[in-house]
């Protein structure tokens, strides 16, 4: 049985359908992909599986229960917790009160303050600084860091690299080895494939709210994969 | 949404209505005792000032606590003038719409600069000091506040129907003008506005100016309103036309009917003239009930009583309501 | 010197009203939500403090103490049970909210108490005085401002300092975000709520001990509290010290000049600051707390 696994979900804006009936398998210890273009449903997706979203149709199940309609800290509680897009730091408290937040989920792990600064040795010399004034790429630290702090079982990433410069996206993406050793099961969002690819076991393709490609990364064609993320024919 | 399955009636129908209701305000007078005409007249009065704040509050998203400010400023006008230089009132009703209009124009500027509860609260203390300001001064009458001179030389019927045309005028300006405006260019801008800043100007509307031009209308309506009232009761006093609990009846009006519909505050101000003929001699009772409705309705059906019935019936009667301040209450 | 006494005494009230104030832009600051009654709970905690304060042991002044604790119960229940089911994008519903529930707790006060003006009787306290350089002050202003000041520091030390701290600041940046890191923010709302009301409850009573009250007291209380919280700056801490001090002065001098004018001049100054800075007094120097 996996982990993480989402059955049919459907989940809507007012009139608006994101995501129309999509469905993934996370295994524990693995670290898979969600690809697409921009508006594809991905960050959807994620926000609906940490409950960020109300309206939804569809399971979602963590590790044998249904956790479709648990409110976001009860999943938060329960082992699953998201890295937001846009990094969304809690810009008036320092880089370690960020962190130090993440204590509120109670979850006693590998994962501590000490953990986090030697996997970003960076933020242990920014440790007072308020998070607002951080680049980019220190930003995207505390934010993947906070997460960790609640010593998740899952960890979905909303598009981590999304402006970032590719150095610090190469940085970022070395730490994910320590992090997934420690037995966390990562979620990626990537609107870069080569990185997506290189850096999961499987991918899943989003085009217009559904799956429309999975597979694992060295089954699938160049081909294949730009008709899954655009749209088009492939042509044989 | 439920908004495409809503009928609502033609504009021709509408514009039938508003003639009916014309005709039958037009002969009330020739038909109702002199007592009943009064009562008509505060009811009509008080309907418009609920009428006003949901203006306000539901089509261009200006909430205010002090609504009360120009009622009390209407009245004042009027008699003060008509008072000092022998005008007759009646042609000064007009006049102080024009006055609250210009006085509202003049705090727009500052008041604007704070948002939601801040504005609501600010205007609620320009109506403070301006209570103050007339309780000090001797001239317009202080504490005991100034009587209407200028009507005691004429007829009293003549007095009574005319206030009663009056008020009778601006409870139905109140209900077809402003489903005309809400059909309007200008109406359609009110909401963009009211509904969301940036993209209203993201489609070119001055945001600005179309707050202001609802907030400047808003406020003279009620500053006629007001004028034309206390017109009937023949005496002014900065405790009464400034008093807050204006702010509750208008409130309680259009909370429980319905904020930003047409319909809501008819059946607001209804159900408010009933409430207060059977609870009247309680007191406080009566005040707290009128609070208690306005909490149970926010928790149970914020959308007021009318916005229940439109969605239960499928149907309005004024088909102008857009979707409203909270009607988009969805998940971020 | 008389003019100096009056603005010593304009001080020491100025830490009152900062201290109404603070409950209000405390609230503001972390939920964004404007509790439209708190003028009346602030007389509610009046009342409470009149029927407590002959059974306090010491000095009747400590009855402070059990009417935050019963106001900060009572302002858990007011999040937990009511505004917490309006919240939303839209402010209107939770501003009617409160406002129908100010309407309610002001005319259920003047029907159980009766209009009457009441003030808490801290007994000879009330008469005692001290000369500092030369100006003859009261005591309970001085007591008052320095409760005042002890507060302010205090919350700003434990906001700072403290787990729940931490949480309230973080809910207050994005009440979204923390659910991720497992914090119930409805949860963490009540707190600050019943921390609003504590505070404001303090204020109320202190208020009731150097003057008197009555259940309409209400309405002007929450201009107060709503004038030192935008002349503060929407939510900057020390900016409300400083606005509550710009308020008690002014009203003190007013009234040496004119004796009837009441809070009018307090409400004129509010105007004038407003017109000058938009964003209050500090607005310009903006204390960081809590800044969104």
């Amino acid at each position: 049985m996996s982990l993480l696994s989402v059955e049919n979900l459907e989940v809507s804006y007012g009139d608006f359908q994101a995501v129309r009936g999509a469905s993934l398998e996370l295994e524990a210890g693995q670290t898979i992909a969600i690809i697409g273009a921009n508006g594809a449903g991905k960050s959807t997706l994620l926000n609906a599986i940490v409950g960020l979203n109300s309206q939804k149709r569809g399971t979602v199940r963590f590790d044998g229960q249904d956790i479709t309609h648990l409110r976001t800290d009860r999943i938060a509680r329960a082992g699953i917790t998201m890295v937001p897009e846009g990094r969304r730091l809690f810009g008036t408290l320092t880089v370690e009160d960020n962190l130090m937040v993440g204590l509120a989920a109670e979850r006693p792990g590998p994962w501590t303050i000490e953990a986090i600064y030697q996997l970003f040795p960076r933020l242990g010399e920014l440790r007072s600084m308020v998070a607002g004034s951080l680049s980019g790429g220190q930003q995207q630290m505390v934010s993947i860091g906070r997460a960790l702090m609640t010593n998740p079982r899952v960890l979905l990433c909303d598009e981590i690299s999304l402006g970032l410069a590719p150095k610090v996206i190469g940085d970022i993406y070395r730490c994910f080895d320590a992090i997934t050793a420690s037995g966390v099961s990562v979620v990626l969002i990537e609107q870069n494939v080569v990185q997506a690819c290189a850096a999961s076991g499987y991918v899943y393709c989003m085009l217009e709210g559904r799956i429309s490609l999975e597979g694992r990364p060295q089954d699938l064609t160049r081909a294949e994969i730009t008709a899954a993320y655009f749209g088009t024919e492939v042509r044989t | 949404m439920t908004r495409a399955s809503i009928s609502s009636p033609k504009p021709a129908l509408v514009a039938a209505a508003a003639a009916l209701s014309t005709i039958c305000l037009a002969l009330a007078p020739f038909v109702v005792r002199e007592g009943d005409l009064r009562l008509m007249i505060e009811i009509f009065a008080v309907f418009t000032f609920a009428q006003s704040w949901n203006f306000l509050a539901g089509y261009v998203g200006l909430m205010s606590f002090g609504q009360q400010l120009f009622i009390g400023l209407g009245a004042y006008f009027v008699f003060l003038i008509s008072g000092k230089a022998g005008i007759n009132p009646f042609l000064l009703l007009p006049l102080s719409f024009v006055f609250c209009a210009a006085f509202a124009a003049v705090c727009a500027p500052f008041v604007f600069r704070l948002r939601d509860a801040y504005f609501a609260i600010s205007i609620w203390v320009i109506a403070e000091v301006v209570r103050m300001f007339i309780s000090q001064k001797d001239w317009l009458g202080s504490v005991s506040g100034l009587p209407l001179v200028a009507t005691r030389g004429m007829d009293r019927t003549v007095v009574a129907n005319t206030t009663f045309y009056f008020v009778a005028a601006l409870a139905l300006i109140s209900v077809f003008g402003l489903y005309a405006l809400s059909r309007s260019r200008m109406g359609l801008a009110l909401a963009a506005v009211r509904d969301n800043e940036g993209s209203a100007a993201a489609v070119g509307i001055n945001v600005w100016w179309t707050r202001f031009f609802g907030f400047v209308l808003g406020s003279g309506l009620a500053g006629i309103a007001g004028a034309t009232y206390y017109m009937s009761v023949f005496h002014v006093e900065p405790g009464g036309a400034f008093d807050p609990n204006w702010m509750v009846i208008m409130l309680f009006i259009v909370i429980i009917g319905g904020v930003g519909t047409i319909e809501g505050p008819i059946i607001g101000t209804t159900i408010y003239f009933l409430f207060r003929a059977w609870f009247a001699g309680t007191g406080n009772l009566y005040l707290m009930l009128l609070g208690a409705a306005a909490v149970v309705t926010m928790l149970v059906a914020p959308k007021g009583i009318w916005g229940v019935l439109r969605s239960r019936l499928g149907f309005e009667l004024f088909g102008t309501r857009r979707l409203g301040p909270t009607n988009h209450r969805s998940s971020p | 010197m008389i003019w100096l006494e009056t603005i010593a005494n304009g001080i020491f009230l100025g830490g009152l009203y900062a201290l109404i104030g603070l409950g209000l832009g405390f609230a503001f600051g972390v939920m964004r939500v404007v509790n439209v009654a708190q003028g009346d709970f602030i007389v509610a905690a009046a009342f409470i403090g009149l029927f407590l304060y002959p059974w306090t042991p010491v000095h009747p002044i400590l009855v402070i103490i059990p009417v935050a604790v019963v106001a900060f119960l009572i302002g858990m229940a007011l999040q937990w049970l009511l505004v917490n089911r309006v919240l939303g994008h839209d402010q209107i519903p939770q501003i009617l909210l409160t406002f129908g529930l100010a309407i309610v707790l002001r005319n259920g006060m003047v029907a159980g108490f009766g209009a009457n003006s009441q003030s808490i009787d801290v007994g000879e306290m009330r008469f005692w005085g001290f000369d500092f350089l030369g100006l003859r002050l009261g005591v309970l202003p001085a007591l008052v401002l320095v409760i005042a000041i002890v507060l302010f520091a205090a919350l700003h030390l434990w906001l700072h300092r403290s787990r729940l701290g931490r949480l309230i600041r973080a809910t207050a940046d994005d009440y979204q975000i923390v659910q991720l890191q497992g914090v119930n923010y409805r949860k963490v709302y009540a707190v600050a709520m019943g921390l609003a009301m504590a505070l404001s409850a303090v204020a109320g009573v202190l208020l009731a001990m150097r003057g008197s009250f009555t259940p309409y007291s209400g309405s002007d209380r929450l201009l107060i509290a709503f004038e030192v919280v935008v002349i503060g700056g929407l939510g900057s801490f020390w900016g409300m010290f400083l606005g509550g001090m710009v308020l008690g002065v002014t009203q003190l001098i007013a009234l040496k000049l004119d004796p009837t004018s009441g809070l009018m001049y307090g409400h004129i100054v509010f105007f004038i600051i407003l017109i000058l800075s938009p964003n209050g007094l500090a607005g310009a120097f903006r204390n960081a707390v809590f800044r969104k």
